[in-house]
Parts: C-alpha cells; sequence; structure tokens
C-alpha cells in the first residue's frame, strides 16, 4: 500500500446562497480502502462527491490527488486524474448500447465496436461484472446498468471510484456481489468511497467510515472500532429519536384488529405495460381498514396506484373501492370518494413548482364543490384557510401560505403534500415513496402520520421500493414481480433475503 | 390568486420595463445615426406622434384593439407552453366569419347582425386554432409547425372568398368584398371606437378566466407541471382544446374589429398593420409582458404607440418600420433575459 | 412527355436544395439538443443580405458566404442567450424569426435607398455531369448548380460524421442525455455552440440559395413559410441526416405541383385554393408518418449541472 492518501479535500466549503451545504470539510481517502462516507439525507455527501467529480465547484478549499494539489473544474478534469463516479441515478444515454456509453467521451478517434467489446468483457470479467454488450441500455434493469457504470469508470482508468448510494435499487443478493467487486477492486489498490445513509452497509463493507453531519465531519472510525452505537451517536443531532440499522427510526406498532372488510380490492386486474414496466398481470389483493400494507417489488408500485387514481387504465379485472366499482370512475370521482394519493416524484409528480402553497394545495381538489364559490368560481379565501391549517397540523417551515413552493425544503414540500392528501378525513391513502431523501425527524413525522391514519381505521397502500422501510412500519407485506403478485408476508414472518430474492428473481 | 402577491410583482417589473425600454430605445437611435437619419427627430417622432394630435391618439386607440386580443391570442396558449404563431390565421377565419353574417344578415338590424357576426367571429376563429390543438393531441404536432401551415391556408382561403362572385367588389382593384350593409359596420363614437368595448370585455374576461375559475386553474396547473396535472384529474387533451379554442375566439374577434369597424369590407391584408401582422405584435407584447394580467393591457398600448410612431417616422422621414420591428424584438429578447436573470436571483 | 417530367424533376431537385440545406442545419443542431426553430427569419436575412452583396459585387460566391455568416451569425445570438441566460429555445426562436424577417427588409431597403440597383443577378455556377446527366428521368440529379451538389456531400458528410465516428456519437449523446455526456467528459457546452453555428450558416446558405438560383431578385417575405416546413421535414426525417433529402424531395415536389397545376385551371378563384396544397401536404404528411417519428430524448431542453 502507498503511504499517504490517494486522494484528499482540505477545509472544502460549499455554499448556495446563504445555504451552507459543506462547512470546512477534511476528508481523505487511501489506497486498497473501501471507505463509507455516511450522513444521513440532506447532511451534504452527495455534495461533497460532486465537488470531488468536478461538476460543482467549491467556494473554498483544496483538493490533493496523491498529496498534489487540483482543480477539477469538469468531470474531463476529474476523469484525467483518476476519478470515477457511479451516481445514484443512471448517467447512461438510454438509446445507447453498453459499448457506446462506454466508449464516449474517451481520447480515441475511430469507432471500432468489435475492438473495443472485447476490451470492456474482458475487463467487466475481470472483476465478475458481466452485461450483454449490444442491448439498448434503456431496456436494462437498475443493477445491471450499475454495473456497466462501474465498468465504464474502470475503462478510465479510474483509481478512486465514488458510488453515490449504490444500494438503492438493488436487493440483499445484488448488494453481495457488488460487495465482492468492491473487494476486488480495493484488493487492486484502487480506493473505493462508498456514499450512503444505511449504517448497516457501511459495517457489512467498508473498512473506514467517516461521518458527516450537516455539512461538517464529526470523525473518522476504522471498522473495527466502529459500532452501530457510536455511528448513531455521530451522525445525529437530536438523540432522542431511536435508530435501527439502516438509519431509520423505531417506530411503535400498537397490535390492532384490523377491519372486516376489505377498503380496497384487486381482483385480477390487469393494466397496459409501458417501456418502463410490464404493466399488471392479474393482481389480486385487499387492502383493510387499520393496516398498512406494504408494496415491496423493482417495478409495478406506481401501475398500481394509476391503476386505482386512473381507473380508464385498467384493461381487465376490476378495483372495488367500499365494495363498488371504480372502473368507470373519473380520476377527479375517485378522489371524491375517499382515496388520497402522494407520487414517488415530489417535485416532478406532485407539485406545481412556480405555484405557492395556496395553489398547490388546491389540485388534488379542484373538482370539489366545497371549493367552489359560484359554479365555475374557485373559493379561494376557503382553500387559502385550509393551507394554513395543513401549515400548522403539518409544522410547515414557511413565510406564509403565499410562498411559493419551490423554495420550501424537500422534507416541507413532503409536508405540504401529505397535509393537503389529509385534511379531510379519507378511508385509502396510496403513497409511494413519502420519505425518500428527506431527514430522519421529517421521515419520523411522516411515518407518525401514516401510522395515525392507520390507527383510527383508515387504510395505507405504501408503495416503497425500499425494503427497510417497508419492513418498519407495514402490517403485512406483498411483493410484486413482472406485474405479478409473488406472495404476501406479515409483519412477523417477514424475511429481507427472502423478500428481497422475491422481487428480483421471482422465486 | 395565482403566484405571490400581484403588486409587488408589478412594481418590480415596472424598474425592469423601464430600463430595458429605455435600452432597447438607445439600440434603435443607434441604428438611426449609422443609417444617417436624425436620431432625436426620429425617436421623438416614434415616441410622441401617438400624443400630438387627436388622430394620432385615436389611431393609436384603433391599433391598440386587435393587438390586445392577439396578445391574449398568443399568451392564453403560451400558459400551456405552446406556441400559438399562427395568429394571423385565427383572425383571418374569425374576419371571414363575420363578413359572411355581415353580408347575409345584413337587412336585419345592427343590433342583431353585431353579435352574431361577433360569434360567427368567435367561433371561426376558435375552431380554426382548436384545429392546431386537435393535431397536438392527435399527432404530436408542434403548434408552431401547424398554425404556421394553418395560417398560409387560411391566407388562401380568405382571397378566394373575397374573390367569390357573391362577396366580392366589382370595381376593385385589390382583392376584396364590396362595403357591408350597415347594419353589420361598427360606429364611431365620437372619436371613440365603439368596439373598444371589445378590448375592455377581453381583459375583464381574460382575467377573471385565469384567476377565478376553475378552467383558468387547470390551464395555469398544466403549464406549470403538466405531469402533476394530470396525475391530479386535469387532463391535458381537453386543456389543450379549450386554450386553442379561446385563444383563436379572441384572435377571431380582432378579425371582426377589422373587418366591421375599420375596413366596413373584407380585404385581403385587414389583419395586417404598417405591412406586418397584428399578430406577430400580439406575440411580441405577450413575450414583453409576461404572465402580469395588469401589464398586458400597458405594454398592448405601447406597442401601439410604438407603431403609430414607425408609420410616421416611414411617412415623414422615410426611415423603414421594420426599424421599429426590430427594436421590438431587441426589446422582447432583452426583457426575456431579465427577467429571467431575475428569477434566478429570487431563487439560487 | 419524358422531357416535360425530367424538367419538373430537374426543377423539384433544384428547388429541394432549399429545404434540404436548412432542414440539415436543423437536423445537425438537434441531434446536440439544440431546437432551433428559427429559419424563416434566417433565410429572409440571409436571402436580403447575401443576395444584395452578390449584386453588388457580382459575384454569387460572396454572397453564398454573407448568407453563410449570416446564419452564422443569428446560430451565435441563439446559443449564447440560451446557454448564457437560459433564454427558453422557443421564445429565442420566434424573437428570432421576427427579428431575421424586419432585418431582411431593413438591408434591403437601406441598400435600395441609395438608388436601385440596376445590375443582372449572377448566376451561380453550373455543371452537368457527363454522362450521368443525360438519363432520363433522374438525370435531373447530376445537372445542378454547384450548391446543389455542396447540398449532396454535406448531407453526406454529415450522416458519416454523426453515425460512423466517436466524435459524432459524442455529439448525438449529448442530444439523448446531456448529463451522461458530461459525465464522462465531454465538453457539453462548447459542443452545442458548434452544432448550433453551423446549423444556422446551413440555413444562412439555404436561404440565399433562394433569391441566387430560383428566383433572380429578393422580395419582401419571399421565403414564404418554407423556413417552416424544414422544421416539419427535420421532424420527418426523424433527425438523421440520410433522410432529409427524401423527404426534401418530397416537400419540393409539393410546391413545384401546386405551381404547375395553377396552369390548368381556369378560375382564377380556385387557383388560390390550388397554392394551399404546399402547406396542407406538410401537415398531412406529418400526420400520416406520425408513428414512425423519433426525436433525440433531450431536445430543447437546456442543460444545467448544479
Amino acid at each position: 500500500m502507498e503511504s499517504g492518501p490517494a486522494l484528499s479535500a482540505v477545509k472544502v466549503r460549499k455554499s448556495f446562497g446563504s445555504l451552507v451545504a459543506l462547512d470546512d470539510v477534511d476528508f481523505s481517502v487511501r489506497r486498497g480502502e473501501i471507505h463509507g462516507l455516511l450522513g444521513e439525507n440532506g447532511a451534504g455527501k452527495s455534495t461533497l462527491m460532486n465537488i470531488l467529480y468536478g461538476l460543482y465547484q467549491p467556494t473554498s478549499g483544496e483538493i490533493f490527488i496523491e498529496g498534489n494539489p487540483v482543480k477539477l473544474r469538469s468531470p474531463a478534469d476529474s476523469i484525467k486524474l483518476g476519478i470515477g463516479m457511479v451516481h445514484q441515478q443512471s448517467t447512461l444515454v438510454p438509446a445507447f448500447n453498453a459499448v457506446e456509453n462506454i466508449v464516449i467521451g474517451t481520447d480515441s478517434r475511430r469507432l471500432d465496436f468489435e475492438e473495443e467489446a472485447k476490451k470492456i468483457q474482458g475487463l467487466s470479467e475481470q472483476y465478475g461484472m458481466g452485461f450483454p454488450l449490444r442491448t439498448r441500455v434503456g431496456e436494462l434493469e437498475v443493477g445491471v446498468r450499475q454495473k456497466i457504470e462501474i465498468v465504464r469508470a474502470l475503462y478510465r482508468n479510474a483509481k478512486i471510484l465514488i458510488l453515490d448510494e449504490p444500494t438503492t435499487f438493488l436487493v440483499e443478493s445484488e448488494f453481495e456481489q457488488l460487495k465482492t467487486s468492491l473487494r476486488a477492486l480495493a484488493g487492486q489498490g484502487l480506493a473505493v468511497i462508498l456514499i450512503t445513509h444505511k449504517i448497516r452497509e457501511v459495517l457489512s463493507s467498508c473498512t473506514v467510515a467517516t461521518v458527516l453531519r450537516k455539512g461538517k465531519i464529526q470523525g473518522v472510525l476504522a471498522i473495527q472500532e466502529a459500532s452501530k452505537e457510536k455511528l448513531v451517536k455521530l451522525m445525529f443531532l437530536d438523540q432522542s429519536i431511536e435508530v435501527t440499522d439502516s438509519a431509520l427510526p423505531k417506530m411503535e406498532m400498537a397490535s390492532l384488529d384490523r377491519s372486516e372488510k376489505p377498503v380496497l380490492q384487486f381482483l385480477d386486474v390487469y393494466t397496459k405495460a409501458s417501456d418502463r414496466s410490464p404493466g399488471l398481470k392479474g393482481i389480486n389483493l385487499e387492502v383493510y381498514g387499520g393496516e398498512i400494507l406494504g408494496v415491496a417489488g423493482v417495478s409495478g408500485q406506481k401501475d398500481m396506484a394509476e391503476a386505482i387514481v386512473h381507473p380508464e387504465n385498467i384493461l381487465r379485472g376490476e378495483i372495488l373501492f367500499k365494495g363498488k366499482s371504480i372502473k368507470n370512475f373519473s380520476t377527479v370521482e375517485v378522489f371524491e370518494a375517499g382515496v388520497a394519493y402522494t407520487p414517488e416524484d415530489r417535485v416532478k409528480e406532485a407539485i406545481l413548482p412556480s405555484g405557492n402553497i395556496v395553489y398547490n394545495v388546491f389540485l388534488p381538489h379542484h373538482g370539489e364543490k366545497t371549493f367552489r364559490a359560484k359554479g365555475l368560481l374557485v373559493d379561494w379565501e376557503k382553500v387559502v384557510r385550509v393551507s394554513e391549517k395543513v401549515i400548522r397540523d403539518f409544522h410547515v417551515l414557511t413565510p406564509g401560505p403565499k410562498t411559493e413552493i419551490r423554495r420550501l425544503s424537500g422534507g416541507n414540500i413532503q409536508k405540504v403534500i401529505l397535509g393537503r392528501a389529509l385534511f379531510h378525513p379519507i378511508e385509502l391513502l396510496i403513497t409511494h415513496n413519502p420519505s425518500s431523501g428527506l431527514d430522519l425527524s421529517t421521515v419520523e413525522f411522516i411515518f407518525k402520520k401514516l401510522l395515525a391514519i392507520r390507527n383510527e381505521g383508515g387504510a395505507v397502500l405504501f408503495l416503497n421500493e425500499d425494503l427497510d422501510e417497508l419492513m418498519l412500519i407495514s402490517d403485512r407485506i406483498v411483493i410484486i414481480h413482472g406485474g405479478r403478485l409473488m406472495g404476501v408476508r406479515n409483519r412477523a414472518e417477514a424475511d429481507k433475503v427472502e423478500i428481497g430474492s422475491l422481487m428480483v428473481e421471482g422465486e | 390568486m395565482a403566484t405571490t402577491d400581484a403588486k409587488g410583482v408589478l412594481v418590480r417589473n415596472l424598474g425592469l420595463y423601464s430600463f430595458t425600454f429605455l435600452i432597447a430605445l438607445l439600440a434603435t437611435g443607434l441604428f438611426m445615426v449609422i443609417m444617417r437619419y436624425d436620431p432625436w427627430i426620429g425617436l421623438s417622432t416614434l415616441m410622441a406622434t401617438s400624443f400630438r394630435t387627436s388622430f394620432g391618439f385615436w389611431e393609436t386607440v384603433q391599433k391598440f384593439i386587435p393587438l390586445l386580443l392577439t396578445t391574449y391570442t398568443f399568451s392564453i396558449t403560451y400558459k400551456i407552453r405552446l406556441f400559438n404563431i399562427g395568429g394571423l390565421g385565427q383572425m383571418q377565419i374569425g374576419g371571414i366569419g363575420a363578413m359572411i353574417v355581415a353580408m347575409e344578415l345584413g337587412h336585419l338590424p345592427s343590433f342583431l347582425v353585431i353579435p352574431f357576426a361577433f360569434l360567427a367571429a368567435a367561433i371561426g376563429g376558435g375552431g380554426y386554432g382548436m384545429i392546431a390543438g386537435w393535431i397536438w393531441n392527435k399527432y404530436s404536432i408542434n403548434p408552431i409547425i401547424s398554425t404556421v401551415m394553418l395560417r398560409f391556408i387560411s391566407t388562401y382561403l380568405v382571397l378566394f372568398t373575397v374573390s367569390l362572385e357573391r362577396y366580392a367588389d366589382p370595381i376593385g382593384g385589390h382583392p376584396m368584398t364590396s362595403t357591408l350593409p350597415a347594419a353589420g359596420v361598427l360606429p364611431y363614437w365620437g372619436k371613440v371606437p365603439s368596439w373598444i368595448l371589445v378590448a375592455l370585455v377581453a381583459i375583464v374576461f381574460v382575467y377573471l378566466l385565469m384567476r377565478r375559475t376553475v378552467l383558468g386553474y387547470k390551464i395555469e396547473a398544466s403549464g406549470m407541471n403538466p405531469n402533476a396535472s394530470a396525475i391530479y384529474g386535469i387532463r391535458a387533451p381537453g386543456i389543450v382544446l379549450a386554450s386553442f379554442f379561446l385563444a383563436g375566439a379572441m384572435a377571431g374577434m380582432g378579425g371582426a374589429t377589422q373587418v366591421m369597424g375599420v375596413q366596413h369590407r373584407l380585404i385581403d391584408g385587414f389583419a395586417l398593420t404598417s405591412g406586418a401582422e397584428f399578430s406577430t405584435f400580439g406575440i411580441l407584447t405577450s413575450l414583453v409582458a409576461g404572465g402580469d394580467p395588469v401589464a398586458v393591457p400597458i405594454t398592448a398600448f405601447l406597442m401601439s404607440v410604438l407603431l403609430v410612431g414607425a408609420d410616421a417616422m416611414q411617412r415623414t422621414m422615410n426611415i423603414p418600420v421594420e426599424m421599429v420591428f426590430l427594436m421590438q424584438a431587441i426589446l422582447v429578447l432583452l426583457m426575456v433575459t431579465l427577467r429571467g436573470e431575475m428569477e434566478r436571483r429570487r431563487h439560487p | 412527355m419524358i422531357e416535360a417530367a425530367t424538367n419538373i424533376i430537374s426543377q423539384i431537385i433544384s428547388y429541394s436544395s432549399i429545404y434540404a440545406l436548412a432542414s440539415l442545419g436543423i437536423v445537425i443542431s438537434g441531434r446536440a439538443g439544440i431546437f432551433n426553430i428559427s429559419a424563416e427569419g434566417i433565410m429572409l436575412t440571409a436571402a436580403s443580405a447575401g443576395f444584395s452583396i452578390a449584386l453588388l459585387t457580382q459575384n454569387w460566391i460572396l454572397g453564398c458566404l454573407v448568407g453563410i455568416a449570416a446564419g452564422g451569425l443569428f446560430g451565435f445570438i441563439f446559443i449564447s442567450f440560451h446557454e448564457r441566460f437560459r433564454v427558453d429555445q422557443f421564445v429565442l426562436g420566434i424573437s428570432l424569426i421576427i427579428a431575421g424577417a424586419a432585418s431582411s427588409d431593413l438591408i434591403d431597403k437601406a441598400i435600395t435607398a441609395h438608388g436601385t440597383v440596376i445590375a443582372k443577378a449572377p448566376t451561380v455556377l453550373r455543371w452537368s455531369v457527363p454522362g450521368l446527366a443525360q438519363i432520363p428521368l433522374i438525370g435531373g440529379f447530376f445537372d445542378q448548380n454547384v450548391l446543389t451538389y455542396f447540398m449532396y456531400l454535406c448531407i453526406f458528410a454529415a450522416f458519416r460524421f454523426l453515425y460512423r465516428t466517436k466524435r459524432g456519437l459524442e455529439v448525438r449523446s449529448i442530444g439523448e442525455n446531456p448529463k451522461a455526456a458530461d459525465v464522462v467528459g465531454i465538453p457539453v457546452l462548447k459542443t452545442r455552440y458548434a452544432a448550433a453555428i453551423v446549423g444556422a450558416a446551413f440555413m444562412g446558405l439555404a436561404g440565399v440559395y433562394l433569391p441566387l438560383v430560383v428566383t433572380g431578385a429578393y422580395s419582401t417575405g419571399m421565403v414564404a413559410g418554407r423556413g417552416f416546413m424544414t422544421i416539419g421535414i427535420a421532424i420527418f426525417a426523424s433527425w438523421k441526416p440520410q433522410r432529409v433529402l427524401p423527404s426534401a424531395l418530397i416537400f419540393a415536389t409539393f410546391e413545384v405541383i401546386a405551381f404547375q397545376l395553377q396552369l390548368f385551371v381556369p378560375q382564377q378563384q380556385y387557383i388560390f385554393l390550388v397554392q394551399t396544397l404546399p402547406f396542407a401536404g406538410v401537415l398531412i404528411l406529418m400526420m400520416i408518418f406520425k408513428k414512425h417519428v423519433e426525436f433525440p430524448t433531450s431536445l430543447g431542453a437546456p442543460y444545467l449541472r448544479e
């Protein structure tokens, strides 16, 4: 092993206007390490890595590679210096195949497909990461695409490999494979940086851990000396919330009798396939009042939500809400019947970014007669009053209801989305990844609200690709794969590994 | 009720407008110097002609009316990020509709003829606009292309209509119909063109529509985030059709005011002013004024002042009107850029 | 009969150069994610400026260069405002169409203000490929002016560049997913500047071709909507250079047929209806073939890093 760090960042500061994302951060990683950068959502981990990769520029501070000071003005600079990065969201060109994706941006002029394909095949097999070379990347699964991104970095002779939340879309078995590959890479002398908020992952795969909290480094530990308790103490300022190994708040689930009759029933439901999902293929399930039904899967959750909220998408089968078929309901009628929905991507699918909070609160309720003044006119005063109530009840941090919603933090935006769904009583809440990217106390707040619905007899259809979150608060979990239901597990008997393999392989 | 407080936005924008307008004026002055015209006389003719004589003022008002309407034509569809640049076509079909009603029902009293003519114009223009909306929904053909193709088609439709034996002016050298029957002519009230009412009604209508009705909300929401709007039950195709209909109806009414109030006949080129399309100036006005409902009428009036001034400059000093058009285009670029920069300062 | 047909085909090919050159420009910028709709304005200004210079200097090559430069200038303005000030591409395009239309008349009036230029328009060099030009019907492809041959060359070069070289692959990746291109170190900004300027330069050449080769004179509004049709062609060709020429030929056919049909229509009124054919034809064709059209995924979207 070389002496001295492969890469170090010294006194790095990054502010976005008045917001300080990184506050004089010192970070260094050595060859052969698998270095975990641990912190809750919003701690600044991705910001630091984007600086190391040349995507962001630091407000101040220095970066050294092998002891030499460097300026990283763009990814091209970082790549030249041997830094490779695998982003959380795929950065491949979906229309190109693996070879094309790996080869673009490198120096050689000619494009000899066969020659490059051979080279790439060799490289990927060396680290146990095989993948199809000639298929359009957009058609491949997330786990496979991640391998392509890793090989893309290796192809450019990366000596330092950064992986940003790599397990977001992986199940247990895939994570084990990833660990093996990373160990092989570290064994070859690469420095590997693993960004994550999951304590358990750091403990099981890393050799060193650095903890970041609200933009400041809290400590660096060798894994032998680290423990869950020590890491939790460093990660969170507010020690009042008890935390699980995946850095989620511990939630109390009172035992409850669910309702006799199901609130929602899927009877052999089929929906259309699209390019991101095969659609639903004969789904049968029930959701009862007084329970949180978790839906695990790599894809298909969105199709379930859309089947309920846009019944015109149902090809075959029936969906019954409170015993009545909703097949001919319009979206507005579904909401009026007592259903609420919070979509997966809060910015792209749930809000009107340039509108104010009042404008956004009105969105799911635009069809309701309660907000009409004289027929076609909107009673905005009423909407304002409701918005103020939402702000109060959900502790939304904002100057007022007329604030533009995009000025709020992600957590506050999610609170508005949830609050507007719940301000009048509903019987079914469909919620998809409500806590993604949020800090611990907001996650706790949101989960408490979900449990409150359940405890008062409402039904929650909890769609989530994160198995840890599902297992935290679901009464039952169903697993969906390829549009089909693979099984149902009660909270007590749920096993992460089993569910994970059902999600991915279907057996 | 849409975004943050309207008054604050207006005050902020007033400074912005004045500043960019000054720069555009300076650029025009510079052009004049380069082309060896006297910039002082030129600029004063440009800005002051509307206010020097009563004739100039009412000429400005007369241009303002169709200009305002075609501004709404562009801005209503711009709300949903669609570019209706073929407003001329919708104006022309509206004009045809008004002419036909006036000619065919001209024996009836004017309190019947005129409303029907406007109705025909609105439906004609609205329907013609809706074609582009329908094409977008069904075939995803960008309205930039479809409205322009339609606008060329409608120009020939106007030529076709005015040469029909039934309507054509037997003497005229220029393609046009004979004069409309008296019942189809819009009167002046002293110096004031009676069709100023159409403009005033339009201002109130658009304001109420966008700020207080559910349809207006649906249009705004679809523009802000089509995904989220669709998820929560606002169906895009219906909104597209409604927006294009309203936009086209506005232009159609503008066409009717020209036919019944200004030319008293349907004539080739009726939807033009100073040699360029009213709808072009409508686009420029809309882009300068942004989404602000107070700014639109003010900016439209300002544009009319510039157009009257441009005509005067060409008449008295031989300065081509195109110089003013170029200035207006530059003004748009500056405004849009500055507005964007200010937005970015507020949300880093 | 064959001769008449050959002549018409020759005319179609000649007209198609206007469409093909401008469309190629739109496709080139489009592949880098830039949707430049201002062809109509660029073509007008290039026609006016380029033709005036050609007339004054009696040199058609200079005229072409001026047209190309005018296009390049518009392209530069477009991409600068878009990348530096993040102005929406369509708003920019519309503003430049209007500015281009105004400029074209302004230039024309400024030049004629100093006295009408009484000169014969210079003719563009023509060349008949020996042997090939004599083939009936399609011989027209080989009996054209130099600019048309230049157009053939450019289409071929653009196709080879975009689809057979690594650099071309990189350009296309910017149009598909600029973030992906950025993270592997491709210079996104520089490439987009180049694509926008080169693309607009082609539009400029198309603009000056019109008075220089087809009409022999400049007149107000002479582009007459062709600039918008070329956008349709670029879309119809699924943004592929190799499809631009056949598409341009189809659209040019509409124009020429509508023109020829007029001779057979007795009444003036119905001539007006015949003249709507090219425009209706564009729309109908695009509607029929909608399913087969593909766009670069990130076309028209600005790319922001932070």
